[in-house]
C-alpha cells in the first residue's frame, strides 16, 4: 500500500480513544488499514474484516434458526421439541435484530433466501414427519449450535469492533445453553444417544 | 481504504460460493450420507484459517510494539483487578515452614474469595445445579485467564528474567505483558535440584540457577557425559513464538529464543505460564502453569491434555507445541529446532529422568506416613486423604501420588459455560492429567492453570467439586498432611 494512502486512512479514521478495544488482542495480525488514531491504536468503534465476516455468518445462521424453528413449531410431534422450537424462534428473532443493529454499516451482503446448507436442511425437514422429524430437527440444531459457538468464540478471539464483541460475549453463554438443551432433548428422543455431559 | 478491505472480503465470499458450486455433487452426496445417519444435518461454511492457525503479521514491528506498549498498563490493570476480585493475594506465610530449599515460606489459608451471601459450609450443602443457578461458584475456582489472553504465549516471572539477563545477556522480558502473580505466591527461586542417581548429595544447585553459562562446572563429576549433553540441550535457547528473530515476536531485540529450563527452572517450575497448545479458538484456550519436572522417572503420561506416552515423545514434540502453540506452520517459519531422536532427544529425556522429588523424611518407602515421625494432625490428614477425601483414588501414595490417568472433574457443573473474563471464555476443561503431590508445597499456584494459590484452596476446591462435606478439622489435617509429602 502506498504510504500516503496509509496516512490518509489513519488520519481520517475515527476518534482517538484513550481506552483500547484490543486490550488483549495481538496487534501483530491487525490490518494496516485498521481504523484508529494510528495503526497502533485501533478505535473501539472501528471494525476489521473478521467483524464483517462474523456479521454475515451469524446473520445467516440466525435467520435459519428462526425459519427452521417455525417449521418445527408446526411439525414437531414431541412437546419438548416444540418448546425448544418456540424458544429458538423467540430468542433468535430478537438476537438477529440486535446483531443487525450492532453490525449496521458493515453491509453483510446477505442472500435473499437461506444459504444452500440450510435450504437442504429445510428440504429434509419438509419431507420428514413424526419422530424422525423431531430427531432430524434436533440433530440439525445441535450442529448449528456447535457451529455458532465456534463462530462466536472465533469472533471474540479475532474481532475488533467493541459493540460487536460485546454482542458475541453476551451471546456465547446463551448459545452454550441452547446446545446443552438440544443435546438433552436429543438424548431424550433417542433414549440416551449422544446425551449431554 | 475501508471499502477496499470490504470488497476484498466480499470477493472472498464470492470465490467461496463459486468453489462450492463446483463441489456440488460431493456436497449433495455427503449431505445424503448425513441424512441417513441423523435424518438431516448441516454442512457449514468453515471458519477462516485464523480460527486455528497463527495469522501472518501485517504491521511493522515498531507499530506493533507501540500498540502493545501503549496497551500494557491497561492490560496489567485489568488482570490485577481480576486477581483482586478473585483472591486474597496478601503475603501471609506459615510460621516457620519453608519450601525444600529452605529459602521461601509457604503461604497459608484459603485465598479464593467467596461470593457475597455464601460460606464454604453453605456451598458444601448445595447441589452443583443450585450453585450454578444462583451464580455462587467462587470466581477463583473458574479457569484463570492469561494476562493477555488473545495474544497468549510464554510469560516469565521477573526473577527468571533478571537471572537470565545477568547470566546470559538474553532478554526474556516481553514488551506487551508482565507476569501477574506476586512473588510470594510462586515457587522458590532458584529451586533446589535433587538427583536420583546421586541421592547422597541432596540439593546440588548451591542456590544457583542452572544456565548455559554454568551447567558444566556445576555438574561435571556428578552427571554422565550423556546426561551433561542432555542438560546442555535443555539449557540451549531455540526460537519460540514470542522470542525469535522474525518480526512476529514480543521481545525488543531479535532473540535466540528460550530454553526448556527457562520455565522448568532448575528442573522445577518458576511459575512461568502459557496457554495450552491443544485448544482452539484462542479465547477457549486455558492457561498453563509450568509443571515441575521432579519425579519424571515415575510419570507415564505427559502434557496436561495430550497424554504423550514417553518423555522422549514429549521432549521431541515440545518444539512445536510449548514453543509454537501447537502450530507447526508458525514453527517452521520462525526457525524451529527439531532435536534428533536417537542422538539428542534420548539424552534430554535421560537427564530429565534423573531429577528426584525433594526429600520427604516422614514417608515410608511405600508412600505412607511413618507414625513414629508424623504428627497426630498429619496422620489424621492421611486418614482423610485415603478415605473420606477420596484423594488417594487418583493420587496413589505408592505410585508417587500419581495414577497415570486423566480425569474430568466436570467443574462446569457449577457455572454457566461460555462466560468471558478478560477475553477468556470459561469452557469445560475436559480430562486433565493427574499431577503428583510429592513436594507439593514447593509448587504453587495449583491446578493445571494455577487458579488456586494455596493448598488450603485446593482442599476447598475438591471439597466442593467432589461433594466431600469435610469438617474444618478434616480440611486442616489434609493441608498438614500435604505439607509432609
Amino acid at each position: 500500500m502506498p504510504l500516503s494512502k496509509f496516512f490518509v486512512a489513519s488520519s481520517c479514521a475515527l476518534l482517538a480513544t484513550t481506552s483500547f478495544a484490543q486490550e488483549g488482542a495481538n496487534p501483530g495480525g491487525m490490518s494496516p488499514d485498521t481504523p484508529g488514531k494510528e495503526a497502533a491504536q485501533p478505535a473501539t468503534e472501528g471494525s476489521n474484516t473478521q467483524d464483517k465476516l462474523f456479521v454475515r455468518q451469524a446473520a445467516l445462521g440466525g435467520r435459519a434458526e428462526v425459519e427452521l424453528g417455525k417449521i418445527a413449531q408446526k411439525k414437531a410431534s414431541n412437546a419438548s421439541v416444540r418448546e425448544f422450537a418456540d424458544r429458538m424462534v423467540e430468542v433468535h428473532s430478537k438476537s438477529n435484530q440486535q446483531l443487525l443493529r450492532t453490525g449496521r454499516g458493515l453491509n453483510p451482503d446477505l442472500p435473499k433466501d437461506l444459504d444452500p446448507e440450510h435450504q437442504s436442511v429445510r428440504n429434509e425437514l419438509q419431507k420428514a414427519s413424526g419422530q424422525s422429524f423431531d430427531i432430524a430437527y434436533i440433530s440439525a440444531q445441535i450442529q448449528d449450535h456447535q457451529r455458532t459457538a465456534n463462530l462466536l468464540q472465533w469472533h471474540i478471539s479475532n474481532g475488533q469492533n467493541e459493540a460487536l464483541k460485546k454482542y458475541s460475549i453476551q451471546t456465547l453463554p446463551e448459545v452454550m445453553q441452547h446446545l446443552e438443551h438440544a443435546q438433552q432433548t436429543f438424548a431424550m428422543l433417542t433414549q440416551g444417544a449422544g446425551s449431554a455431559r | 481504504m475501508k471499502s477496499t478491505a470490504g470488497s476484498a472480503c466480499l470477493k472472498e465470499i464470492f470465490a467461496f460460493e463459486h468453489n462450492r458450486k463446483n463441489c456440488k455433487g460431493k456436497f449433495l452426496l455427503s449431505l445424503a450420507l448425513l441424512g441417513i445417519a441423523v435424518g438431516g444435518g448441516t454442512l457449514a461454511d468453515s471458519l477462516p484459517p485464523d480460527a486455528t492457525y497463527r495469522p501472518l503479521p501485517t504491521l511493522p514491528l515498531d507499530v506493533v510494539r507501540r500498540n502493545d506498549e501503549g496497551a500494557k498498563p491497561a492490560v496489567q490493570r485489568r488482570q490485577q483487578n481480576l486477581l483482586n476480585e478473585r483472591y486474597d493475594l496478601a503475603d501471609r506465610p506459615m510460621q516457620g515452614l519453608k519450601m525444600s530449599g529452605g529459602r521461601k515460606g509457604v503461604q497459608e489459608g484459603v485465598r479464593v474469595k467467596l461470593r457475597p451471601g455464601s460460606s464454604w459450609e453453605s456451598l458444601a450443602n448445595m447441589s452443583p445445579e443450585d450453585i450454578k443457578a444462583k451464580g455462587l461458584f467462587p470466581a477463583g475456582f473458574m479457569p484463570l485467564p492469561h494476562v493477555k489472553h488473545l495474544t497468549g504465549g510464554q510469560v516469565f516471572p521477573q526473577n527468571q528474567i533478571d537471572a537470565i539477563g545477568d547470566a546470559e545477556d538474553r532478554n526474556l522480558k516481553r514488551f506487551d505483558v508482565d507476569f501477574d502473580l506476586p512473588d510470594h505466591l510462586t515457587p522458590e527461586f532458584p529451586a533446589p535440584i535433587f538427583l536420583t542417581n546421586r541421592p547422597d548429595l541432596g540439593d546440588i544447585s548451591g542456590g544457583k540457577l542452572l544456565t548455559i553459562r554454568n551447567f558444566y562446572a556445576m555438574t561435571v563429576g556428578i552427571l554422565t557425559p550423556v546426561q551433561i549433553e542432555g542438560l546442555r540441550l535443555l539449557l540451549t535457547p531455540f526460537p519460540q513464538e514470542e522470542f525469535n528473530q522474525t518480526e512476529d515476536r514480543k521481545v525488543a531485540e531479535q532473540s535466540d529464543g528460550v530454553a526448556c529450563l527457562d520455565c522448568h527452572a532448575n528442573f522445577h517450575t518458576n511459575g512461568a505460564f502459557h496457554l495450552t497448545p491443544d485448544v482452539r479458538p484462542q479465547t477457549a484456550r486455558f492457561r498453563l502453569d509450568t509443571t515441575s519436572l521432579r519425579g519424571m522417572f515415575n510419570q507415564q503420561i505427559h502434557g496436561s491434555k495430550r497424554s504423550l506416552r514417553s518423555v522422549e515423545d514429549f521432549t521431541e514434540f515440545e518444539q512445536r507445541t510449548a514453543y509454537f502453540n501447537g502450530d507447526h506452520v508458525s514453527a517452521t517459519r520462525k526457525g524451529v529446532n527439531l532435536p534428533d531422536r536417537p542422538n539428542q532427544v534420548a539424552m534430554m529425556a535421560q537427564m530429565q529422568n534423573m531429577i528426584d522429588f525433594p526429600p520427604a523424611p516422614k514417608l515410608t518407602p511405600t508412600g505412607k506416613l511413618d507414625p513414629t515421625k508424623a504428627s497426630a494432625k498429619e496422620l489424621a490428614g492421611e486418614q482423610v486423604f485415603m478415605g473420606k477425601g477420596q484423594c488417594a483414588g487418583c493420587h496413589i501414595p505408592q505410585s508417587s501420588f500419581l495414577d497415570h490417568m486423566m480425569h474430568d472433574l466436570k467443574t462446569e457443573r457449577f457455572y454457566k459455560v461460555g462466560q468471558v473474563f478478560n477475553d477468556q471464555a470459561a469452557m469445560p476443561d475436559g480430562p486433565i492429567k493427574t499431577f503428583t503431590l510429592r513436594g507439593i508445597k514447593d509448587s504453587p499456584p495449583y491446578l493445571h492453570d494455577g487458579r488456586l494459590m494455596t493448598l488450603a484452596d485446593t482442599v476447598e476446591f475438591f471439597n466442593l467439586v467432589l461433594a466431600l462435606k469435610l469438617t474444618q478439622e478434616e480440611k486442616d489435617s489434609l493441608v498438614a498432611y500435604m505439607l509432609a509429602l
